[in-house]
């Protein structure tokens, strides 16, 4: 758990951040989002003491962050930034051992904890291990900065706009891999982005940040659903709904039975595609029904249009 | 574009030009002159009617160089085309050897009589130096092929093969002194260097500290470099000679107004500011990512300096030494002037008597030590695995 009390941070006369307070649960992920320099990255910073704060307290599992020699600390939280900063001379395997050897682990175990998450990350060390960074694409290289975060295996990971200098169809590809591998390990996550469609794929919860104030923070549906000023909406933009919709599987949604009057669209789609992608699909086919398979091709159920909509309109909060 | 500019000519228009050109030298040029004395004029001696020999190792040489630039560009390129590199000294060896026979037929009749090397045998070293850049080889095939050009016209020099060369004559002239000189020359630079580094390393990470320093002491380095050798040399004197009066320590140390003392503060200073120059942009251009992912991840300052920063700078560093030490090498000369002793002390001489070759014998030292002074940090520089 990680708690700001009170935080506020001052670069000479700007404010960086005013008085947060905010409770991170463990084993979620939480978005700290904002335009820039509404000072979620100092935020993110005070909590591995790259930063101090001003005023205030930052505490992790209950204990105050100042108690640990700021090395020993920072040991303990995975961490990840934009432009990766792999060490450009030193292999990829050295680069992702390099928390390991500060803790001062013996050789082997160093070795097959490399191994492990090269592999979690797709890049097996057979193939990357020997390679340098600027052999690496910008996609490779950034999924050997999560790979070097998580080698201690740490219970927090720091993501300072980790996959904002990849290229959009990688950023999407290796935003879903980091899912995957956040669902296995279930880690603490604080994941800085200034990009809403980021925030709302990744984050249990969000926390939004404006000119050093927290303005929000809320699980990722209530914030879409229930924005609580003006300048949440604005932020969110006007699609809400429809960012809303990309959260949920079209399988929460499916009755079992066969419709009765609609008419069907003559497809099957994977009943884990999301609503934003099924209204796609019932705008495009012009039907209001739809039949949902697994990944074995059978049919698991029917999606209606008006239970989409329905959803849509009220929203099923999960509070 | 460029990629297109780089690729193999059917023939290659340098070694060719360069092949034409040295075998056109062989009736062409002037490469020996005989003198009776040291100071008038000689003889020009063309290397045909000189020696045949010689005049046949010659253009053999440039043959075998001029057919290899009108090769296949398969076969110019092919790893094998390496060993054609062994042409490169043939002709310099060629037209040494004709100056040992020239020479060996005056040897004994005058001691005084000297045969001096013309402008033929300079050019072609300068057309063999050209050869050699433009020919594709290996790193150690190319020491190979040097260090045995040098064996064999160093066995020759101690043979006597040239003993009526007038540079010969000089050396043996001087005796002694010009080892002392010549190991006074290496120490000089060698402090030199080693001082500037110390200064260059300091002044380079005070600047990326500090504006301050950055201002400070880049503005003073930057304006040293602009006062000519001769005239620091002669500013320091008044300074240290008062100094030197003053604290009888120093005096003790051997500082003075004139000798190696302001000799080595003005090539240190001059040293410095390479190597303070690529210090800094290393370090100002050092990855903050790098450093930020470094620090994050819980190395010390000391862990990340030692581990990331040394070794990310050290490259730029070792340029800015390389740059450094050629430089001083050549500056090092001046300091005869002010009594440092050096290889200066006998271009300098060598002017003050117009006697070239005195001139000469001070001249090639310190242009080799230049070079294989490059050379060797060139060869410490070259990156180890990949790099950025």
């Amino acid at each position: 758990m990680i708690t700001f009390e009170g935080v506020s941070h001052r670069f000479g006369d700007t404010t960086a951040l005013a008085g947060i307070d905010l409770t991170l649960a463990d084993h979620e992920l939480c978005i700290l989002l904002g335009p820039s320099g509404s000072g979620k990255s100092t935020l993110l910073r005070l909590v591995n003491r790259l930063l101090e704060p001003t005023s205030g307290r930052v505490l992790v599992d209950g204990q105050d962050v100042r108690a640990y020699r700021p090395e020993a600390l920072r040991r303990t939280i995975g961490y990840v930034i934009q432009n990766v900063g792999l060490f450009p001379h030193w292999k990829v395997r050295d680069n992702v051992a390099t928390v390991p050897r500060l803790l001062g682990w013996d050789r082997a175990r160093i070795r097959g904890r490399v191994e492990e998450v090269l592999d979690l990350v797709g890049l097996p060390d057979q193939t990357y291990g020997g390679r340098y960074p600027h052999e690496l694409s910008g996609g490779e290289a950034q999924r050997v900065g999560v790979a070097r975060a998580l080698a201690s295996d740490p219970p927090i990971l720091l993501m300072d706009e980790p996959f904002s200098a990849v290229d959009p169809l990688g950023r999407h590809r290796i935003q879903g891999e980091f899912l995957e591998i956040q669902r296995r390990l279930k880690k603490t996550v604080v994941f800085v982005t200034h990009d809403v469609d980021e925030a709302v794929r990744l984050g249990d919860r969000i926390a939004l940040l404006n000119g050093g104030r927290l303005v929000q923070y809320d699980r990722t549906e209530v914030l879409l659903e229930s924005p609580s000023e003006a300048f949440v909406g604005d932020f969110l933009g006007q699609d809400r709904t429809l960012k809303r919709l990309s959260r949920v599987a079209a399988s929460t949604l499916a009755r079992s039975h066969a419709p009765s009057g609609g008419y069907g669209s003559g497809v099957a789609l994977a009943e884990d595609l999301d609503l934003r992608m099924v209204l796609s699909h019932f705008l495009e086919s012009g039907t209001d029904v739809v039949a949902l398979k697994n990944r074995q091709d059978r049919i698991t159920g029917w999606l209606h249009r008006e239970d989409l909509e329905d959803w849509a309109r009220i929203g099923e909060l999960v509070r | 574009m460029a990629e297109a500019a780089l690729r193999p000519r059917r023939i290659d228009p340098v070694l060719a030009a360069l092949a034409l050109a040295g075998a056109g030298s062989a009736f062409l040029v002037p490469f020996y002159q005989f003198a009776p004395n040291r100071i008038v004029a000689g003889t020009d001696w063309f290397l045909v009617p000189a020696s045949l020999p010689a005049a046949l190792g010659l253009l053999l040489g440039w043959l075998g160089i001029g057919v290899f630039a009108c090769a296949p560009v398969s076969f110019r390129l092919a790893p094998a085309a390496r060993l054609a590199w062994f042409l490169v000294p043939v002709p310099v060896l060629a037209a040494l050897a004709g100056a040992a026979r020239v020479s060996r037929t005056l040897a004994g009749t005058d001691p005084v009589a000297r045969v001096t090397l013309g402008p033929g045998v300079w050019l072609t070293l300068l057309g063999a130096l050209v050869a050699g850049i433009a020919m594709p080889s290996g790193i150690r095939s190319r020491a190979l092929v040097l260090l045995l050009a040098l064996g064999l016209a160093l066995a020759g020099l101690a043979l006597g093969w040239f003993d009526a060369l007038s540079l010969v004559r000089e050396a043996r002239n001087l005796g002694s002194a010009f080892g002392t000189e010549f190991n006074r020359h290496l120490l000089l630079t060698g402090a030199a260097v080693a001082a500037g580094t110390v200064l260059g390393l300091a002044l380079g990470i005070s600047g990326h500290r500090s504006p301050g320093w950055r201002l400070g002491g880049f503005f003073t380095l930057n304006f040293l470099q602009t006062v000519p050798s001769l005239a620091l040399f002669g500013l320091l004197i008044l300074p240290l000679a008062w100094l030197s009066a003053r604290y009888p320590l120093l005096r003790a140390w051997g500082v003075k107004g004139i000798g190696p003392a302001p000799a080595l503060i003005a090539l240190s200073l001059y040293a410095a500011l390479p190597i303070a120059r690529n210090t800094l942009t290393a370090l100002d251009e050092m990855p903050r990512a790098v450093l930020d992912a470094g620090r994050g991840m819980g190395m010390s300052e000391w862990q990340l300096g030692l581990g990331v920063v040394v070794p990310l700078a050290w490259p730029a560093v070792l340029a800015g030494i390389r740059v450094a030490t050629v430089q001083t090498v050549g500056n090092t000369v001046v300091a005869a002037l002010i009594g440092a002793g050096g290889l200066g002390t006998f271009i300098f001489q060598g002017l003050g008597q117009t006697a070239m070759d005195l001139v000469l014998l001070g001249t090639l030292p310190v242009v080799a030590l230049a070079l294989a002074a490059d050379q060797i940090l060139g060869l410490l520089s070259r990156p180890r695995g990949a790099r950025p």
